[in-house]
Protein backbone atom coordinates (compact mmCIF):
# COMPACT_ATOMS: atom_id res chain seq x y z
CA UNK A 1 0.00 0.00 0.00
CA UNK A 2 1.24 3.75 -0.80
CA UNK A 3 2.75 5.08 2.22
CA UNK A 4 1.12 8.77 2.43
CA UNK A 5 -2.34 6.28 1.88
CA UNK A 6 -1.28 4.78 4.74
CA UNK A 7 -0.24 7.85 6.65
CA UNK A 8 -3.78 9.56 6.03
CA UNK A 9 -5.60 5.99 6.92
CA UNK A 10 -3.81 5.94 10.40
CA UNK A 11 -4.60 9.69 10.75
CA UNK A 12 -8.24 9.33 10.07
CA UNK A 13 -8.68 6.16 11.90
CA UNK A 14 -6.93 7.75 15.09
CA UNK A 15 -9.17 10.79 14.77
CA UNK A 16 -12.27 8.93 14.26
CA UNK A 17 -11.03 6.39 17.17
CA UNK A 18 -10.95 8.98 19.37
CA UNK A 19 -14.35 10.38 18.27
CA UNK A 20 -15.94 7.19 19.11
CA UNK A 21 -14.08 6.61 22.57
CA UNK A 22 -15.20 10.26 23.36
CA UNK A 23 -18.76 8.98 22.46
CA UNK A 24 -19.12 5.65 23.95
CA UNK A 25 -18.54 6.66 27.79
CA UNK A 26 -22.37 8.36 28.07
CA UNK A 27 -24.14 5.41 26.29
CA UNK A 28 -22.78 3.56 29.25
CA UNK A 29 -23.88 6.30 31.47
CA UNK A 30 -27.17 6.03 29.98
CA UNK A 31 -27.74 2.44 30.13
CA UNK A 32 -27.82 1.94 26.59
CA UNK A 33 -25.33 -1.46 27.20
CA UNK A 34 -27.07 -2.81 30.32
CA UNK A 35 -30.04 -4.61 31.23
CA UNK A 36 -31.80 -1.46 33.51
CA UNK A 37 -34.61 -0.61 31.78
CA UNK A 38 -34.76 3.07 32.34
CA UNK A 39 -32.20 5.04 30.67
CA UNK A 40 -31.11 8.28 31.91
CA UNK A 41 -27.79 10.05 33.56
CA UNK A 42 -28.07 8.83 36.69
CA UNK A 43 -26.93 11.38 39.73
CA UNK A 44 -23.55 11.91 40.92
CA UNK A 45 -24.32 13.16 44.33
CA UNK A 46 -23.37 10.93 47.18
CA UNK A 47 -26.23 9.41 48.87
CA UNK A 48 -25.53 10.64 52.49
CA UNK A 49 -25.35 14.22 50.91
CA UNK A 50 -28.70 13.91 49.50
CA UNK A 51 -30.41 12.25 52.43
CA UNK A 52 -28.65 15.86 54.53
CA UNK A 53 -30.55 17.90 51.55
CA UNK A 54 -33.67 15.90 52.01
CA UNK A 55 -33.88 16.56 55.73
CA UNK A 56 -32.51 19.89 55.21
CA UNK A 57 -36.20 20.45 53.50
CA UNK A 58 -38.05 18.48 56.19
CA UNK A 59 -36.52 20.93 58.95
CA UNK A 60 -37.83 23.97 57.10
CA UNK A 61 -41.26 22.23 56.68
CA UNK A 62 -41.90 22.05 60.27
CA UNK A 63 -40.81 25.71 60.73
CA UNK B 1 6.43 13.22 -13.72
CA UNK B 2 7.75 11.10 -10.63
CA UNK B 3 8.38 14.97 -8.99
CA UNK B 4 4.88 15.96 -9.45
CA UNK B 5 3.51 12.98 -8.30
CA UNK B 6 5.60 13.39 -5.14
CA UNK B 7 4.32 17.10 -4.86
CA UNK B 8 0.57 15.49 -4.85
CA UNK B 9 1.61 13.38 -2.20
CA UNK B 10 2.96 16.25 0.35
CA UNK B 11 -0.51 17.62 -0.64
CA UNK B 12 -2.23 15.57 0.35
CA UNK B 13 -0.45 15.25 3.76
CA UNK B 14 -1.22 18.72 4.45
CA UNK B 15 -4.26 19.00 3.60
CA UNK B 16 -5.34 15.86 6.35
CA UNK B 17 -2.58 18.02 8.78
CA UNK B 18 -5.09 21.08 8.40
CA UNK B 19 -8.23 19.49 9.05
CA UNK B 20 -6.27 17.34 11.99
CA UNK B 21 -4.73 20.81 13.31
CA UNK B 22 -8.75 22.34 13.29
CA UNK B 23 -9.57 19.37 15.02
CA UNK B 24 -7.27 19.46 17.66
CA UNK B 25 -7.13 23.39 18.28
CA UNK B 26 -10.80 23.99 18.45
CA UNK B 27 -10.95 21.44 20.75
CA UNK B 28 -8.39 23.10 23.16
CA UNK B 29 -10.38 26.10 22.56
CA UNK B 30 -13.39 24.82 23.82
CA UNK B 31 -14.18 21.14 24.21
CA UNK B 32 -17.70 21.91 22.34
CA UNK B 33 -16.15 22.00 19.64
CA UNK B 34 -15.26 18.15 18.95
CA UNK B 35 -19.14 18.20 17.80
CA UNK B 36 -17.90 20.21 14.85
CA UNK B 37 -15.02 17.96 14.30
CA UNK B 38 -17.52 14.60 14.36
CA UNK B 39 -18.73 15.97 11.66
CA UNK B 40 -15.32 17.06 10.06
CA UNK B 41 -14.09 13.29 10.33
CA UNK B 42 -16.51 11.68 8.89
CA UNK B 43 -17.28 13.60 5.76
CA UNK B 44 -13.69 13.37 5.00
CA UNK B 45 -14.28 9.15 4.88
CA UNK B 46 -16.72 9.89 2.73
CA UNK B 47 -15.04 11.88 0.22
CA UNK B 48 -11.88 9.23 0.53
CA UNK B 49 -14.70 6.41 -0.50
CA UNK B 50 -16.73 8.25 -2.67
CA UNK B 51 -13.32 9.32 -4.56
CA UNK B 52 -12.13 5.66 -4.20
CA UNK B 53 -15.34 3.73 -5.72
CA UNK B 54 -16.00 6.55 -8.29
CA UNK B 55 -19.28 6.61 -5.80
CA UNK B 56 -21.43 8.31 -8.25
CA UNK B 57 -25.22 8.09 -9.17
CA UNK B 58 -25.63 9.45 -12.08
CA UNK B 59 -22.80 7.78 -13.20
CA UNK B 60 -24.61 4.70 -11.86
CA UNK B 61 -27.68 4.64 -13.36
CA UNK B 62 -26.17 6.22 -17.04
CA UNK B 63 -23.53 3.25 -17.68
CA UNK B 64 -26.69 1.14 -16.96
CA UNK B 65 -29.23 2.63 -19.28
CA UNK B 66 -26.74 3.79 -21.58
CA UNK B 67 -24.29 0.65 -22.12
CA UNK B 68 -25.65 -1.82 -20.03
CA UNK B 69 -23.02 -1.82 -17.18
CA UNK B 70 -24.47 -2.30 -14.05
CA UNK B 71 -20.96 -2.30 -11.47
CA UNK B 72 -21.87 0.84 -9.68
CA UNK B 73 -25.67 0.21 -8.99
CA UNK B 74 -24.68 -3.17 -7.44
CA UNK B 75 -21.85 -0.84 -5.20
CA UNK B 76 -24.81 1.48 -4.70
CA UNK B 77 -26.85 -1.29 -3.36
CA UNK B 78 -24.14 -2.77 -1.13
CA UNK B 79 -23.17 0.23 0.84
CA UNK B 80 -26.84 1.01 0.87
CA UNK B 81 -27.44 -2.84 2.63
CA UNK B 82 -24.41 -2.39 5.14
CA UNK B 83 -25.46 1.09 5.89
CA UNK B 84 -29.44 -0.47 7.14
CA UNK B 85 -27.39 -2.98 8.92
CA UNK B 86 -25.41 -0.68 11.10
CA UNK B 87 -28.41 1.82 11.38
CA UNK B 88 -30.69 -1.10 12.16
CA UNK B 89 -28.37 -1.46 15.33
CA UNK B 90 -28.75 1.90 16.32
CA UNK B 91 -32.00 2.33 16.20
CA UNK B 92 -32.44 -0.85 17.98
CA UNK B 93 -30.62 0.76 20.99
CA UNK B 94 -32.91 3.72 20.67
CA UNK B 95 -30.16 6.70 19.92
CA UNK B 96 -30.75 6.93 16.09
CA UNK B 97 -30.10 10.53 15.22
CA UNK B 98 -32.72 9.86 12.00
CA UNK B 99 -36.34 10.87 11.85
CA UNK B 100 -38.46 9.80 8.78
CA UNK B 101 -39.85 12.02 6.46
CA UNK B 102 -43.75 13.00 5.59
CA UNK B 103 -43.73 11.21 2.17
CA UNK B 104 -46.09 10.46 -0.65
CA UNK B 105 -46.54 10.75 -4.50
CA UNK B 106 -44.20 14.39 -3.96
CA UNK B 107 -41.01 11.81 -3.25
CA UNK B 108 -41.60 10.08 -6.51
CA UNK B 109 -42.07 13.55 -8.32
CA UNK B 110 -38.96 15.29 -6.78
CA UNK B 111 -36.97 12.33 -7.40
CA UNK B 112 -37.89 12.38 -10.88
CA UNK B 113 -36.81 15.75 -11.45
CA UNK B 114 -33.66 15.54 -9.40
CA UNK B 115 -33.29 11.81 -12.02
CA UNK B 116 -33.10 14.43 -14.61
CA UNK B 117 -30.61 17.02 -13.61
CA UNK B 118 -28.27 14.35 -12.74
CA UNK B 119 -27.93 13.04 -15.70
CA UNK B 120 -27.67 16.40 -16.98
CA UNK B 121 -25.49 17.55 -14.81
CA UNK B 122 -22.91 14.77 -15.42
CA UNK B 123 -23.18 13.86 -11.76
CA UNK B 124 -25.31 13.54 -8.42
CA UNK B 125 -24.97 15.50 -5.26
CA UNK B 126 -22.60 13.71 -3.10
CA UNK B 127 -20.60 13.18 -7.19
CA UNK B 128 -20.30 16.56 -7.92
CA UNK B 129 -18.64 17.52 -4.34
CA UNK B 130 -16.22 14.57 -4.87
CA UNK B 131 -15.28 15.71 -8.09
CA UNK B 132 -14.78 18.90 -6.99
CA UNK B 133 -12.25 17.45 -4.84
CA UNK B 134 -10.70 16.13 -7.64
CA UNK B 135 -10.55 19.68 -9.43
CA UNK B 136 -13.26 19.28 -11.87
CA UNK B 137 -14.80 22.64 -12.68
CA UNK B 138 -18.16 21.18 -14.28
CA UNK B 139 -18.85 19.30 -10.91
CA UNK B 140 -17.92 22.71 -8.79
CA UNK B 141 -20.58 24.81 -11.05
CA UNK B 142 -22.82 22.08 -10.71
CA UNK B 143 -22.58 22.48 -6.74
CA UNK B 144 -22.76 26.03 -7.00
CA UNK B 145 -25.84 25.81 -9.41
CA UNK B 146 -27.72 23.46 -6.76
CA UNK B 147 -26.87 25.84 -4.09
CA UNK B 148 -28.52 28.80 -5.51
CA UNK B 149 -31.13 27.03 -6.37
CA UNK B 150 -32.44 25.72 -3.85
CA UNK B 151 -31.28 28.95 -1.38
CA UNK B 152 -33.37 31.12 -3.93
CA UNK B 153 -36.33 28.34 -4.45
CA UNK B 154 -36.63 28.17 -0.49
CA UNK B 155 -37.79 32.30 -0.27
CA UNK B 156 -39.43 32.73 -3.43
CA UNK B 157 -42.81 34.17 -3.14
CA UNK B 158 -44.40 36.80 -5.77
CA UNK B 159 -46.10 35.39 -8.83
CA UNK B 160 -45.01 31.96 -7.52
CA UNK B 161 -47.47 32.33 -4.68
CA UNK B 162 -50.47 32.07 -7.81
CA UNK B 163 -48.92 28.99 -8.25
CA UNK B 164 -50.16 27.62 -4.62
CA UNK B 165 -53.85 25.74 -4.62
CA UNK B 166 -55.76 27.40 -2.47
CA UNK B 167 -56.30 24.36 0.15
CA UNK B 168 -52.29 24.50 0.48
CA UNK B 169 -51.91 28.09 1.38
CA UNK B 170 -55.31 27.41 4.06
CA UNK B 171 -53.90 24.44 5.20
CA UNK B 172 -50.31 26.39 6.30
CA UNK B 173 -51.58 29.46 7.55
CA UNK B 174 -54.23 26.65 9.39
CA UNK B 175 -50.54 25.58 11.30
CA UNK B 176 -50.40 29.05 13.12
CA UNK B 177 -46.55 28.96 13.02
CA UNK B 178 -45.13 32.08 13.64
CA UNK B 179 -45.52 35.74 12.52
CA UNK B 180 -41.93 36.02 11.83
CA UNK B 181 -42.22 33.17 9.54
CA UNK B 182 -44.88 33.96 6.89
CA UNK B 183 -46.31 30.92 6.29
CA UNK B 184 -48.84 32.02 3.90
CA UNK B 185 -46.15 33.70 1.47
CA UNK B 186 -43.65 31.66 -0.47
CA UNK B 187 -43.85 28.75 -2.66
CA UNK B 188 -41.89 26.40 -0.84
CA UNK B 189 -43.14 27.67 3.13
CA UNK B 190 -46.90 26.85 1.58
CA UNK B 191 -45.71 23.97 -0.01
CA UNK B 192 -43.96 22.48 3.14
CA UNK B 193 -46.40 23.29 5.88
CA UNK B 194 -49.88 23.00 3.09
CA UNK B 195 -48.95 19.83 1.55
CA UNK B 196 -45.82 17.48 2.78
CA UNK B 197 -46.62 18.10 6.61
CA UNK B 198 -50.12 16.94 6.39
CA UNK B 199 -48.39 13.40 5.19
CA UNK B 200 -47.56 10.34 6.98
CA UNK B 201 -44.05 9.56 8.04
CA UNK B 202 -43.99 5.55 7.32
CA UNK B 203 -41.15 3.22 8.24
CA UNK B 204 -41.08 -0.06 7.48
CA UNK B 205 -40.98 -1.16 11.10
CA UNK B 206 -44.26 0.59 11.18
CA UNK B 207 -46.19 -1.00 7.94
CA UNK B 208 -45.09 -4.68 9.71
CA UNK B 209 -46.96 -3.22 12.84
CA UNK B 210 -43.85 -3.25 14.97
CA UNK B 211 -42.12 -0.50 17.09
CA UNK B 212 -39.23 1.09 15.09
CA UNK B 213 -36.92 1.02 18.28
CA UNK B 214 -37.21 -1.97 18.89
CA UNK B 215 -34.89 -5.38 17.91
CA UNK B 216 -37.45 -6.69 15.38
CA UNK B 217 -38.82 -3.26 14.48
CA UNK B 218 -35.10 -2.78 13.71
CA UNK B 219 -34.42 -5.70 12.10
CA UNK B 220 -36.79 -7.36 10.54
CA UNK B 221 -39.23 -4.54 9.85
CA UNK B 222 -37.18 -1.55 8.88
CA UNK B 223 -33.73 -3.92 7.93
CA UNK B 224 -35.00 -6.86 6.37
CA UNK B 225 -38.71 -5.93 5.18
CA UNK B 226 -37.43 -2.24 4.00
CA UNK B 227 -34.36 -2.92 2.62
CA UNK B 228 -32.52 -6.77 1.97
CA UNK B 229 -35.50 -7.97 0.13
CA UNK B 230 -35.79 -4.53 -1.89
CA UNK B 231 -32.56 -4.21 -2.56
CA UNK B 232 -32.18 -8.08 -3.34
CA UNK B 233 -35.21 -7.52 -5.82
CA UNK B 234 -33.88 -4.71 -7.61
CA UNK B 235 -30.50 -6.15 -7.83
CA UNK B 236 -31.87 -9.79 -9.47
CA UNK B 237 -34.00 -7.06 -11.93
CA UNK B 238 -30.62 -5.71 -13.01
CA UNK B 239 -29.40 -9.43 -13.53
CA UNK B 240 -32.04 -10.74 -15.90
CA UNK B 241 -32.88 -7.36 -18.00
CA UNK B 242 -28.84 -6.38 -18.29
CA UNK B 243 -26.10 -9.23 -17.26
CA UNK B 244 -27.94 -12.14 -17.93
CA UNK B 245 -27.71 -12.41 -21.35
CA UNK B 246 -23.79 -11.93 -21.48
CA UNK B 247 -23.44 -14.43 -18.80
CA UNK B 248 -25.55 -17.07 -21.23
CA UNK B 249 -23.21 -15.77 -24.16
CA UNK B 250 -20.07 -16.37 -21.87
CA UNK B 251 -21.02 -19.48 -20.68
CA UNK B 252 -22.31 -21.31 -24.00
CA UNK B 253 -19.24 -20.04 -25.41
CA UNK B 254 -17.12 -22.03 -22.49
CA UNK B 255 -19.25 -25.13 -23.94
CA UNK B 256 -21.45 -25.02 -20.79
CA UNK B 257 -25.04 -26.90 -22.87
CA UNK B 258 -28.00 -26.23 -20.52
CA UNK B 259 -28.05 -23.17 -18.24
CA UNK B 260 -29.96 -23.46 -15.64
CA UNK B 261 -30.29 -21.88 -11.84
CA UNK B 262 -26.81 -22.90 -10.82
CA UNK B 263 -25.45 -21.19 -13.25
CA UNK B 264 -27.25 -18.02 -13.47
CA UNK B 265 -26.78 -18.13 -9.51
CA UNK B 266 -22.83 -18.08 -10.55
CA UNK B 267 -23.61 -15.28 -12.78
CA UNK B 268 -25.39 -13.47 -10.20
CA UNK B 269 -22.30 -13.59 -7.84
CA UNK B 270 -20.14 -12.54 -10.47
CA UNK B 271 -22.35 -9.59 -11.31
CA UNK B 272 -22.02 -8.50 -7.42
CA UNK B 273 -18.21 -9.40 -7.28
CA UNK B 274 -17.65 -7.53 -10.48
CA UNK B 275 -18.04 -3.97 -8.79
CA UNK B 276 -15.10 -5.03 -6.30
CA UNK B 277 -13.85 -1.08 -5.82
CA UNK B 278 -17.41 0.28 -5.38
CA UNK B 279 -18.13 -2.70 -3.37
CA UNK B 280 -15.32 -1.93 -1.26
CA UNK B 281 -15.99 1.85 -0.99
CA UNK B 282 -19.87 1.25 -0.12
CA UNK B 283 -18.81 -1.14 2.56
CA UNK B 284 -17.01 1.64 4.39
CA UNK B 285 -19.22 4.40 3.53
CA UNK B 286 -21.84 1.86 5.09
CA UNK B 287 -20.37 1.38 8.15
CA UNK B 288 -18.94 5.17 8.55
CA UNK B 289 -22.45 6.31 8.22
CA UNK B 290 -23.91 4.26 10.64
CA UNK B 291 -21.21 4.93 13.14
CA UNK B 292 -21.44 8.77 12.48
CA UNK B 293 -25.00 8.14 13.82
CA UNK B 294 -23.57 6.34 16.78
CA UNK B 295 -20.84 9.24 17.74
CA UNK B 296 -23.13 12.26 17.10
CA UNK B 297 -25.79 11.21 19.24
CA UNK B 298 -23.38 10.13 21.96
CA UNK B 299 -22.01 12.95 21.82
CA UNK B 300 -25.13 15.24 22.39
CA UNK B 301 -25.83 12.94 25.70
CA UNK B 302 -22.05 13.69 26.52
CA UNK B 303 -22.71 17.70 25.80
CA UNK B 304 -26.21 17.39 27.18
CA UNK B 305 -27.78 18.69 23.66
CA UNK B 306 -30.16 18.02 21.40
CA UNK B 307 -29.25 20.41 18.36
CA UNK B 308 -25.89 22.39 17.65
CA UNK B 309 -27.74 25.41 17.84
CA UNK B 310 -27.38 25.51 21.70
CA UNK B 311 -23.46 24.79 21.09
CA UNK B 312 -23.16 27.78 18.59
CA UNK B 313 -25.38 30.04 21.42
CA UNK B 314 -23.29 29.04 24.02
CA UNK B 315 -20.02 28.98 22.38
CA UNK B 316 -21.34 33.20 21.81
CA UNK B 317 -22.46 33.06 17.71
CA UNK B 318 -26.18 32.80 18.16
CA UNK B 319 -26.24 34.98 14.96
CA UNK B 320 -28.18 32.76 12.01
CA UNK B 321 -29.99 30.68 14.36
CA UNK B 322 -33.66 29.76 13.53
CA UNK B 323 -36.60 31.26 15.58
CA UNK B 324 -36.43 27.49 17.33
CA UNK B 325 -33.27 28.20 18.24
CA UNK B 326 -31.99 24.95 16.26
CA UNK B 327 -29.36 24.87 13.28
CA UNK B 328 -29.59 21.89 10.39
CA UNK B 329 -27.84 19.34 12.37
CA UNK B 330 -29.09 16.26 10.85
CA UNK B 331 -26.75 13.79 12.83
CA UNK B 332 -26.15 11.87 9.66
CA UNK B 333 -24.94 12.63 5.84
CA UNK B 334 -26.56 15.01 3.85
CA UNK B 335 -25.46 17.17 1.01
CA UNK B 336 -28.02 19.48 -0.22
CA UNK B 337 -29.11 21.23 2.92
CA UNK B 338 -25.93 22.99 4.09
CA UNK B 339 -25.47 23.92 -0.03
CA UNK B 340 -28.52 25.97 0.18
CA UNK B 341 -27.57 27.05 3.77
CA UNK B 342 -23.85 28.82 2.63
CA UNK B 343 -25.36 30.60 -0.56
CA UNK B 344 -28.34 31.72 1.83
CA UNK B 345 -25.80 32.93 4.96
CA UNK B 346 -23.95 35.24 1.51
CA UNK B 347 -27.42 36.17 0.31
CA UNK B 348 -28.15 37.54 3.74
CA UNK B 349 -25.36 39.10 4.16
CA UNK B 350 -25.87 40.93 1.16
CA UNK B 351 -29.07 41.92 2.18
CA UNK B 352 -31.82 39.71 1.15
CA UNK B 353 -34.09 38.77 4.08
CA UNK B 354 -34.14 35.09 3.70
CA UNK B 355 -35.06 34.33 7.44
CA UNK B 356 -38.73 34.55 6.79
CA UNK B 357 -39.26 31.30 5.85
CA UNK B 358 -39.68 27.53 6.68
CA UNK B 359 -36.73 25.97 5.42
CA UNK B 360 -34.18 28.53 7.00
CA UNK B 361 -35.79 30.79 9.36
CA UNK B 362 -37.82 27.86 11.09
CA UNK B 363 -35.53 25.06 10.75
CA UNK B 364 -32.02 25.16 9.26
CA UNK B 365 -31.12 28.47 10.29
CA UNK B 366 -28.05 30.06 7.86
CA UNK B 367 -25.27 30.04 10.37
CA UNK B 368 -21.69 31.46 9.81
CA UNK B 369 -20.31 28.76 7.29
CA UNK B 370 -17.29 28.49 9.70
CA UNK B 371 -19.21 27.11 12.62
CA UNK B 372 -22.36 25.01 10.72
CA UNK B 373 -21.29 21.42 11.16
CA UNK B 374 -22.93 20.54 8.12
CA UNK B 375 -20.34 22.71 6.32
CA UNK B 376 -17.51 21.23 7.76
CA UNK B 377 -18.87 17.89 6.52
CA UNK B 378 -18.83 18.99 3.19
CA UNK B 379 -15.68 20.85 2.92
CA UNK B 380 -14.13 17.65 4.44
CA UNK B 381 -15.73 15.81 2.17
CA UNK B 382 -13.93 17.52 -0.91
CA UNK B 383 -11.11 17.56 1.16
CA UNK B 384 -10.90 13.73 1.48
CA UNK B 385 -11.80 13.27 -2.16
CA UNK B 386 -8.84 15.58 -3.05
CA UNK B 387 -6.22 13.53 -0.55
CA UNK B 388 -7.62 10.56 -2.18
CA UNK B 389 -7.38 11.91 -6.13
CA UNK B 390 -3.89 13.49 -4.65
CA UNK B 391 -2.29 10.26 -3.92
CA UNK B 392 -3.91 8.24 -6.83
CA UNK B 393 -2.14 11.05 -9.42
CA UNK B 394 -5.83 11.79 -10.59
CA UNK B 395 -6.22 15.20 -9.19
CA UNK B 396 -6.05 17.73 -12.29
CA UNK B 397 -7.76 21.28 -12.42
CA UNK B 398 -10.13 21.18 -15.64
CA UNK B 399 -11.98 23.93 -16.86
CA UNK B 400 -15.68 23.46 -17.87
CA UNK B 401 -16.42 24.05 -21.83
CA UNK B 402 -19.42 26.50 -22.54
CA UNK B 403 -21.68 23.46 -23.52
CA UNK B 404 -20.49 21.65 -19.94
CA UNK B 405 -21.31 24.58 -18.22
CA UNK B 406 -24.58 25.24 -19.23
CA UNK B 407 -25.23 21.51 -18.65
CA UNK B 408 -24.04 21.74 -15.30
CA UNK B 409 -25.82 24.49 -14.85
CA UNK B 410 -29.40 23.19 -16.21
CA UNK B 411 -28.27 20.16 -14.34
CA UNK B 412 -27.81 21.90 -11.01
CA UNK B 413 -30.97 23.79 -11.30
CA UNK B 414 -33.02 20.39 -11.59
CA UNK B 415 -31.47 18.53 -8.68
CA UNK B 416 -31.69 22.08 -6.45
CA UNK B 417 -35.69 21.93 -7.38
CA UNK B 418 -35.80 18.21 -6.84
CA UNK B 419 -34.08 18.24 -3.59
CA UNK B 420 -36.19 20.91 -1.65
CA UNK B 421 -39.32 19.14 -3.19
CA UNK B 422 -38.25 15.79 -1.79
CA UNK B 423 -36.19 17.11 1.56
CA UNK B 424 -32.97 16.00 0.43
CA UNK B 425 -30.87 14.46 -2.57
CA UNK B 426 -29.62 10.94 -3.58
CA UNK B 427 -27.98 10.94 0.09
CA UNK B 428 -30.87 12.49 2.37
CA UNK B 429 -33.59 11.64 0.14
CA UNK B 430 -32.82 7.80 -0.85
CA UNK B 431 -28.83 6.32 0.57
CA UNK B 432 -30.56 7.53 4.26
CA UNK B 433 -33.96 7.37 3.93
CA UNK B 434 -33.67 3.65 2.47
CA UNK B 435 -31.47 1.90 4.52
CA UNK B 436 -33.46 3.66 8.17
CA UNK B 437 -36.21 1.96 6.84
CA UNK B 438 -38.10 5.31 5.45
CA UNK B 439 -40.62 4.38 2.66
CA UNK B 440 -40.35 7.91 1.14
CA UNK B 441 -36.30 6.65 0.62
CA UNK B 442 -38.03 4.18 -2.00
CA UNK B 443 -40.13 6.62 -3.54
CA UNK B 444 -37.53 9.36 -4.17
CA UNK B 445 -35.56 6.15 -5.62
CA UNK B 446 -38.08 5.59 -7.93
CA UNK B 447 -38.73 8.92 -9.26
CA UNK B 448 -34.50 9.08 -9.23
CA UNK B 449 -34.47 6.34 -11.54
CA UNK B 450 -36.82 6.75 -13.69
CA UNK B 451 -35.58 10.58 -14.08
CA UNK B 452 -32.25 9.13 -14.77
CA UNK B 453 -33.91 7.09 -17.50
CA UNK B 454 -35.44 9.91 -19.18
CA UNK B 455 -32.17 11.70 -18.74
CA UNK B 456 -30.34 9.04 -20.38
CA UNK B 457 -32.49 9.00 -23.47
CA UNK B 458 -32.85 12.41 -23.90
CA UNK B 459 -29.32 12.68 -23.89
CA UNK B 460 -29.05 10.06 -26.52
CA UNK B 461 -31.60 12.16 -28.46
CA UNK B 462 -29.31 15.73 -27.91
CA UNK B 463 -26.49 13.64 -29.19
CA UNK B 464 -27.49 11.83 -32.21
CA UNK B 465 -28.90 15.15 -33.43
CA UNK B 466 -25.92 17.27 -32.65
CA UNK B 467 -23.95 15.01 -34.38
CA UNK B 468 -26.25 14.76 -37.68
CA UNK B 469 -25.59 18.56 -37.54
CA UNK B 470 -21.86 18.13 -37.84
CA UNK B 471 -21.91 15.18 -40.01
CA UNK B 472 -23.92 17.67 -42.46
CA UNK B 473 -22.16 20.59 -42.36
CA UNK B 474 -19.00 18.22 -43.08
CA UNK B 475 -21.09 17.21 -46.42
CA UNK B 476 -21.51 20.41 -47.48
Amino acid sequence: MDRTLLIVIILTTLFTGFLIGYSIPPYIQAGVFSERKEKGVESQIDKKMEQYYKDLSKSEEKE
Amino acid sequence: MENAANKKKIWALVITGFFGMISILTFAYNNLYIYLSAYLWFGFIYGMCLQYGRFCFASAFRDLFAVGVPRMVVGIMIATLLFAFVSSFVTATGFSTFHPSPSGIHSAIAGLIFGVGMVFAGGCASGSLYKTGEGNGVAFLVVLSISITQSSFADIGGWMNKLVPQSWHESAIAKKLPEVINAGDGWLDQYLAGYVWNHPTVTFAKMAGLKNESLSGAFLGNFLLGVLLPALLLLVVVYFIWVRKNVIRDMSKAGVKSIGLREHRTGFWGMILSSKRTAIAGLILGIACGLQMFVIEGLRIKLGIRNAGEILTLLGFDSGISIRGTVFDPGYWYVTTQEAQWVGWVMHKLGWNNMDNIFFGYINGIPNPALNPADWMSLALIGGAAVMALISNEFKFKKPTMELAVWAIIGGFLMGIGSRLGLGCNIGAFFVRVANGDRGGWLFGIGMIGGAYIGVKFFNWWTERQMAKEMAGLEL
